[in-house]
């Protein structure tokens, strides 16, 4: 008697949870198949792009999608290389170990060619020169004569990490409060709540905040930097990269881009 | 955003596209933490010493160290074994999703462990020796009798787990996962910061609505398995 209460109940207990474990576990393999299969049925081999937006006019979201500069540069690239550009927009701090483990195949993110970095990833020949430059608030009275004037104490400057402008700060003006954030929007952010007075960044980005937040630009800290496409060191990318890259600067594609962003 | 109605009307697009991979994520995340950390809460109770001590090494170390590190070593990390062992052109090559999901997915093993180990452990030990003196192997004491209701009482720790995973998932961010937290910040960029808590607030709103959601399926789930006058009850 008590042998059959024991089989029945564990057969009962048995069968509901086997059933709905079962269920369940070939719901999700459908869904997770799909989202897969999604992916990979391009005839184009894919080009993965990484880039960081907000970083206008560079790179930024519209209607949900990342646009930009770099993108539409790309683009251009992606096509005379007959390879589908994906776009991945992660942290710019990430960008360079993404690209050395190779998880991206280039960066386009508004990236300056700088000494280091030309230690981990290897860059196309520049395609854009840019200065740094100073934001404050419209309201803010603070006055500057040269760069040499944010070495000061009383200063909170905001950087995006891992940028040019963060270098520059951290080597001349180590005297004032440092405060880096992962996306210069929330630098602007901190600039409002009044926890910062001023935000290192590049001159294009600078200009493109200004005209769309309350803020003013006062001053340029001539860098002369160039930008550049990285890729993974010795990749067999870069030479066709900088032919396309070339070949795309030469053409009416290349006017369009800089009056479309720059209106040049 | 000269137009707000298409604004909002992209945005609510993006969101709606970034629940689904947060709900994606989260379940295949906790589905994975759950075939793993069954048989790790088996091991760690009726296991071998040895055994025991590996599987008490691992849940130490994935509920000891930040899920961005974890997340990391799977997305970036693997690509450097080869280095190890001095042929850097080997690498473990893992795409952004299965990356996000098998590092939610471990850690969640880990806690999930626990919860299996606390709930077996509540078994009374009698059971399992009746089970064997009525000629049960004894794996099959231990699947047919033991575990099989120390899953019924695991609902309630499950639960938890399950809402711990969801509100982690935005992590998988920083692996390029379009996640919803993710489509907000989009939403916030593409609006130079125009908006900031317009977004977040609902968005948030969204994560209750899915924290409430799951709630209440396994509390469905538990209400369905409960047996009426046996052992112990819910409330």
């Amino acid at each position: 008697m008590e042998k059959d209460l024991l089989k029945l109940y564990k057969y009962q207990l048995r069968r509901v949870f086997m059933k709905k474990l079962i269920a369940v576990i070939a719901m999700v393999c459908v869904v997770t198949g799909v989202l897969f299969a999604g992916g990979s049925q391009e005839d184009k081999e894919e080009l993965i792009v990484g880039t960081s937006a907000g970083f206008r006019p560079f790179e930024y979201r519209e209607k949900g999608e990342v646009t930009g500069f770099d993108i539409d540069l790309m683009k251009a690239i992606g096509e005379e290389l007959g390879r589908e550009i994906v776009v991945r927009d992660m942290d710019f701090d990430a960008l360079i170990e993404a690209v050395s483990t190779g998880t991206i195949d280039v960066i386009a993110a508004g990236m300056t060619i700088t000494d280091e970095r030309k230690e981990r990833v290897d860059f196309t020949q520049a395609y854009f020169v840019a200065d740094q430059a100073v934001l404050v608030r419209e309201s803010s009275d603070i006055k500057l004569n040269s760069p040499a004037d944010l070495n000061n104490a009383k200063y909170r400057i905001g950087v995006q990490n891992d940028t040019t402008g963060a270098f520059w700060v951290d080597d001349n003006a180590a005297n004032a409060t440092i405060k880096k954030y992962g996306k210069y929007i929330e630098c602007i952010q901190d600039l409002e709540n009044q926890n910062l007075d001023i935000i290192v960044l590049d001159k294009p980005v600078a200009q493109a905040f200004e005209k769309n937040r309350p803020t003013k630009m006062i001053l340029v800290i001539p860098t002369d930097e160039s930008y550049g496409l990285a890729v993974k060191k010795d990749s067999p990318l870069l030479e066709e990269l900088d032919k396309a890259l070339k070949k795309v600067m030469g053409s009416d594609t290349w006017d369009e881009l800089m009056a479309t962003y720059f209106g040049a | 955003m000269e137009n707000l109605g298409e604004f909002i009307l992209y945005s609510v697009l993006a969101i709606g596209k970034g629940a689904l991979v947060t709900i994606v994520v989260t379940v295949v995340s906790l589905l994975l933490g759950f075939l793993l950390g069954v048989p790790l809460a088996i091991g760690r109770t009726y296991g071998s010493r040895p055994v025991s001590f590996l599987i008490q090494l691992y849940e130490g170390f994935f509920r000891g160290t930040p899920h961005i590190v974890t997340l990391f070593i799977f997305y970036f990390g693997l690509r450097h074994v080869g280095e190890l062992f001095g042929n850097p052109a080997f690498q473990i090559a893992i795409p952004p999703f299965p990356a996000a999901v098998l590092a939610l997915g471990i850690t969640s093993s880990a806690y999930q462990s626990l919860i299996f180990r606390s709930t077996i452990q509540s078994i009374s030990r009698d059971q399992y020796n009746a089970a064997r003196s009525l000629g049960m192997t004894k794996w099959q004491a231990i699947i047919n009798i033991v575990f099989i209701q120390a899953l019924r009482l695991s609902i309630p720790g499950l639960t938890n787990e399950a809402t711990i995973v969801l509100k982690d998932s935005p992590i998988t961010y920083l692996v390029a996962i379009p996640e919803m937290l993710t489509q907000a910040r989009g939403i916030i960029d593409s609006a130079m910061g125009k908006v900031f808590f317009e977004v977040l607030i609902p968005v948030s709103l969204l994560y209750y609505l899915l924290f409430w959601l799951s709630n209440k399926l396994f509390f469905m789930l538990d209400d369905k398995l409960k047996i009426p006058g046996f052992e112990l009850e819910r409330r």
